[in-house]
C-alpha cells in the first residue's frame, strides 16, 4: 500500500473512520461482505501475516458460535439445545456480527502498521501543538525507561543483589528495582526539562512542523470519500434500508435509495485500493516510457 | 566586539557556606573558541549555568555578567533561548522528541517559527550535520556520538551568538568524540558561533582554542591564548588534564615554547629506551570463552559471531572496539546476563550453568555495568552497602556513604559502584566502560585500585574506550571488530600497533612509552 502509506494522515484518518461507522450503522450482510472483501484484500497488500489472520479468525469463530448459543431471540427455532432454542436469525446474526468483527480487526491492522508516531503527531498537532510534544516525548522516554529497568535488573543480579527466588523476595528485589528507576526517571525528567528550557520551551505559543504534505491526489482521495460517505448515508433517511434481524428476518427495501447507498459504500471502501491500483499502473506506464 | 562580559562574579550555592565561584573576571570576543578546563567539582559547570539563565542554580550572585552589553537579566524568555545555545554531558537525557526531525524543529516550534524559518533553518542545519537521510530515524536508534551531534544540532537550529558546552564527550569512544570537535569547529569556523566548552580531555580542543581558561576551587586562575596561558605551570591537578604534549613539556621542565598538538610534541622529547613487557605470571584461566554467537531474535543479526577469549587470574584485560561491535554483549554473555545461542562460557573451569542458587555472584563473578547509578537501588550509597565489609574494601568511601547516589561527582559515583560490586568479593570482575565522565586524577585511583585487586589474583575484563586508562594499569589489551576478537596482546605492543586506539604519547613518542 504505497501510495495509501505516503498519503496525508487526514483522508487516511477520515476514510477509516467513515468505514467502521457505516459498517457498523447499515448491520447488514451486504456491507459487511463489501467491507470484509476490501479489508482482506488491504490485509494481503500490506504484507499481513498468515498468523495474524489465523489469530483474527479465531476471535472470528468465537463470535459466531457464542451469539446463537447466548441469544434466545429469533422466531425460527432450528434445534434445541436442552430447552434453549438454536434459531435461524440468531444464526445469522452471529455470522454477520462475526463478520463484521473480523473485517474491523483486519482494517484496523491496516491502519495501525500506517499510522506510525510521526503521523499521530501530525493527526495531533492542529488540536494542540503542545499535546503532539507530549506524545513525541512519550514515545521517546518510553522504550528508554524499559532498558533502564532492564539494566538495573541486571546490574542488581550480577552484585548478588536480586535475592532468591522465593515470591516475597522477588517481589521486594521487582520493588526496588522500580523505585531505582522512579529516581533514575526523575532525574532524567530534570535533564530532559532542562534541555527543553534551553531551546525556549514555554517562551511563547508553540507550533509545530513535520514533512507530511497534501498531494492533490490526497485531496481528491478526501473529496471522494467524503461524497461517496454522503451518498452511502444520506438515502438512508428516506428509506429503511437497515437490515432487520429479531423477531423474523426483514429485507431492506429495494429501489433506487438502495442500489445509491450500497453502490457508494462499495466504492467508497474499495476506494484505497482504487488509488492504490491505479498509482501501480501509472508508474509502469512512466516507466515503460523511460 | 564582545559577545559576553563578565564583572567580578561570584556566585554562592542555596545552603552552602563557600562560594562556588568567586571573584572572576573574563571578556570574550565574539567568534572566540574558549576552552575551560579545571578539576571536578571546581566551578566550571557552574560558571556555565549562570551564564545560561534557564539553567542557573539557585544561590546568591555577585557581580555582572554581560551578554552583547545587555546585562543577563534584562533579556527576555525568548531572547535568552533563542541566543545563547546549550548542550550538556549526557547525549542521552537531553533529547526530548523520538525521531530526529522532530528535534530538529524543537527550538524552532519552541520559538514559534514562520514554517518558512524553520524549514529553512533545519534544512540547512541538516544539511550540515548530515541529518537530512535520518530526519524520520527514531532517536533511541542512533549511536552514542549521533546522539550528541544531534543535540549540537538542536541547540544551533534557532541561530544562538554563544554556544555553551558542558563536557560534551565524556560519554563518547575517541572516533565520535574527534567528530564531535571537528564539528564544533566548523561551526565555529565557518558559522562564526562563540563557543565556550569546558572539558576534561583536551587533546583534541587546544588546536582549535582562542582562548583557554583555567577554573580551580572556584576561582579563574588563568585566561588566555593558549600558548600564553601555557608558558607558566599550570598546577598539577589541571596539568593532569591536559594533553600529552603539555605534560610532557612540563615533565621535562619546560624549556622553550610548549607544544600543544601531538604533531608539535613530536621529536622534542627524548626516551632512553622502548619500555619492555614485564615477565608476568597469571594464574589459572578465569574466563574462557569459546565460539559464541549471540544475537537478540532469530530473524536479526549476529552480534557475535565466533568470538573466543581466555582471560587468566592476576591479568587485567582491556577490550577495545567501536561503538556496535559487541563489546558490551560479550560482557553481558560473560556474566550470565545473556545467553549465546551457540558456544560455552568457563568461569573458573566451571560452565557457567553449574552454578547455582546466585552461587555466581557471590564470591566467584561480579560485574559493574555501562550505567554505574544502577548499582544503588536505595536514597543513600550507605544502605547499598549493609552487609559489606567495609574494611575489607580497596577504597575509603565512608565519606560517600551518607549521600544520594545523584549527588556524588562522576568519579565518585564510579568508584562507589565500583566498591559496592567489590563487596561480593568477586574473582572475575568485569567492568563496562567504568571511566566515563572522570577527570584524570580519578582515572589515576581508578587504576590504582584495579592493580591493587591483580595483585591478589583477581582477573579484570574492562570494555573501555579509555586508552589512558589502559596505559595506567592494562596487562594485555583485546580489539574487537564485527563481533569478534581480532587482536590480542601485550599492552605496550597492542598501542604501538595501532594508529588510533593508543594514547596521545604513544603517538608522540613513536611507540617509545605509552
Amino acid at each position: 500500500m504505497i501510495w495509501f502509506d505516503k498519503c496525508n494522515p487526514f483522508p487516511a484518518l477520515f476514510y477509516f473512520i467513515s468505514v467502521t461507522v457505516l459498517a457498523a450503522l447499515f448491520n447488514n450482510p451486504y456491507h459487511t461482505a463489501v467491507t470484509l472483501a476490501a479489508s482482506i484484500v488491504m490485509f494481503v497488500f500490506m504484507r499481513g501475516r498468515a498468523r495474524v489472520a489465523l489469530s483474527f479468525s479465531v476471535v472470528f469463530v468465537l463470535t459466531f458460535i457464542v451469539n446463537p448459543l447466548v441469544s434466545k431471540k429469533g422466531a425460527t427455532p432450528l434445534i434445541f439445545i436442552g430447552n434453549d432454542p438454536i434459531t435461524l436469525e440468531s444464526i445469522i446474526y452471529g455470522l454477520n456480527s462475526a463478520a463484521m468483527i473480523l473485517s474491523v480487526m483486519f482494517l484496523f491492522f491496516t491502519f495501525t502498521r500506517l499510522l506510525d508516531s510521526e503521523k499521530l503527531l501530525y493527526l495531533l498537532s492542529p488540536f494542540s501543538a503542545s499535546a503532539a510534544m507530549t506524545v513525541s516525548a512519550v514515545l521517546r522516554f518510553a522504550p528508554l525507561y524499559l532498558r533502564q529497568a532492564r539494566l538495573i535488573s541486571a546490574q542488581q543480579k550480577v552484585i548478588g543483589a536480586e535475592g532468591g527466588r522465593s515470591i516475597p523476595e522477588r517481589l521486594r528485589s521487582g520493588v526496588r528495582v522500580f523505585s531505582a528507576l522512579s529516581t533514575w526517571a526523575l532525574e532524567n525528567g530534570i535533564i530532559a526539562a532542562d534541555s527543553m528550557a534551553c531551546r525556549g520551551y514555554g517562551t511563547g505559543k508553540r507550533t509545530f512542523f513535520s514533512f507530511f504534505g497534501f498531494r492533490p491526489s490526497d485531496l481528491v482521495f478526501l473529496l471522494l470519500s467524503a461524497a461517496l460517505t454522503a451518498g452511502a448515508a444520506v438515502p438512508a433517511a428516506f428509506s429503511r434500508l437497515s437490515f432487520m434481524y429479531y423477531p423474523v428476518i426483514v429485507l431492506p427495501e429495494t429501489g433506487t435509495a438502495f442500489a445509491v447507498s450500497a453502490a457508494s459504500y462499495t466504492l467508497l471502501v474499495f476506494l484505497p485500493l482504487i488509488f492504490e491500483i491505479t498509482d501501480r499502473i501509472k508508474w509502469k506506464y512512466l516507466q515503460s516510457k523511460i | 566586539m564582545e559577545i559576553l562580559t563578565v564583572k567580578d562574579l561570584s556566585f554562592t550555592y542555596k545552603n552552602a557556606a563557600d562560594p562556588a565561584l568567586e571573584n572572576v573576571s573574563f571578556s570574550v570576543d565574539a567568534g572566540q573558541f574558549v576552552t575551560i578546563c579545571g578539576p571536578t567539582g571546581g566551578g566550571k559547570s557552574t560558571l556555565l549555568r549562570l551564564i545560561k539563565r534557564e539553567l542557573s542554580p539557585a544561590g546568591t550572585l555577585k557581580g555582572t555578567v554581560l551578554f552583547d552589553g545587555v546585562p543577563l537579566s534584562s533579556l527576555t524568555d525568548r531572547q535568552s533561548a533563542e541566543r545563547i545555545g546549550c548542550v550538556v554531558q549526557r547525549p542521552e537525557e537531553q533529547i526530548v522528541s523520538d525521531r530526529v526531525g522532530g528535534e530538529l524543529f524543537f527550538g524552532a516550534e519552541s520559538l514559534g517559527y514562520s514554517r518558512e524559518k524553520a524549514f529553512r533553518r533545519v534544512a540547512e542545519i541538516s544539511d550540515l550535520f548530515g541529518f537530512s537521510d535520518l530526519l524520520g530515524k527514531r532517536t533511541d536508534e542512533l549511536s552514542g556520538g549521533q546522539k550528541q551531534l544531534l543535540a549540537l544540532a538542536s541547540a544551533l537550529v534557532t541561530s544562538p551568538g554563544l554556544l555553551l558546552l558542558d563536557e560534551p564527550t565524556s560519554r563518547l569512544d575517541p572516533v565520535a568524540s574527534a567528530d564531535f570537535i571537528s564539528m564544533l569547529h566548523r561551526i565555529n569556523e565557518e558559522l562564526g558561533v562563540t563557543v565556550m566548552i569546558a572539558e576534561h580531555s583536551t587533546s583534541g580542543l587546544l588546536r582549535y582554542s582562542d582562548r583557554l581558561m583555567f577554573i580551580e576551587d572556584g576561582r579563574m586562575t588563568a585566561f588566555g591564548a593558549p600558548r600564553d596561558v601555557l608558558s607558566q605551570m599550570p598546577s598539577e591537578k589541571v596539568l593532569s588534564d591536559m594533553p600529552a604534549p603539555v605534560r610532557e613539556h612540563w615533565k621535562n621542565g619546560g624549556k622553550g615554547e610548549c607544544p600543544l598538538t601531538v604533531k608539535e610534541g613530536r621529536g622534542l622529547f627524548t626516551y632512553d629506551s622502548r619500555d619492555k613487557a614485564p615477565v608476568k605470571e597469571y594464574g589459572d584461566p578465569a574466563l574462557e570463552c569459546s565460539g559464541l554467537y549471540f544475537r537478540y531474535g532469530r530473524g536479526s543479526q549476529d552480534i557475535l559471531k565466533g568470538v573466543d577469549l581466555t582471560v587468566r587470574e592476576g591479568e587485567i584485560r582491556f577490550i577495545f572496539g567501536g561503538n556496535g561491535c559487541g563489546k558490551t554483549t560479550l560482557l553481558n554473555c560473560a556474566a550470565g546476563i545473556e545467553r549465546p545461542y551457540s558456544g560455552s562460557v568457563r568461569v573458573f573451569g566451571r560452565k557457567l550453568s553449574s552454578y547455582k542458587n546466585g552461587e555466581l555472584y557471590s564470591g566467584n563473578l561480579s560485574m559493574l555495568c555501562q550505567d554505574a547509578v544502577s548499582v544503588f537501588t536505595h536514597d543513600t550509597v550507605g544502605e547499598s552497602f549493609k552487609r559489606a565489609d567495609l574494611s575489607s574494601l580497596p577504597y575509603d568511601i565512608s565519606g560517600l556513604l551518607p549521600r544520594h547516589p545523584y549527588d556524588l561527582s562522576g568519579g565518585e559515583l564510579q568508584i562507589a559502584a565500583l566498591c559496592r560490586v567489590l563487596a561480593t568479593s568477586p574473582r572475575l570482575l568485569l567492568l563496562d566502560e567504568p571511566t566515563k565522565g572522570m577527570d584524570a586524577a580519578a582515572k589515576e585511583v581508578f587504576a590504582n585500585v584495579l592493580r591493587g585487586l591483580a595483585g591478589k589474583g583477581v582477573a579484570v575484563v574492562t570494555v573501555s574506550h579509555d586508552t589512558e586508562l589502559a596505559a595506567m594499569c592494562a596487562d594485555t589489551c583485546s580489539m574487537m571488530f564485527s563481533g569478534g576478537i581480532v587482536c590480542t596482546g601485550d599492552v605496550r605492543d597492542f598501542m604501538r600497533g595501532n594508529a588510533f586506539y593508543t594514547t596521545d604519547l604513544c603517538r608522540m613518542s613513536g611507540g617509545a612509552v605509552i
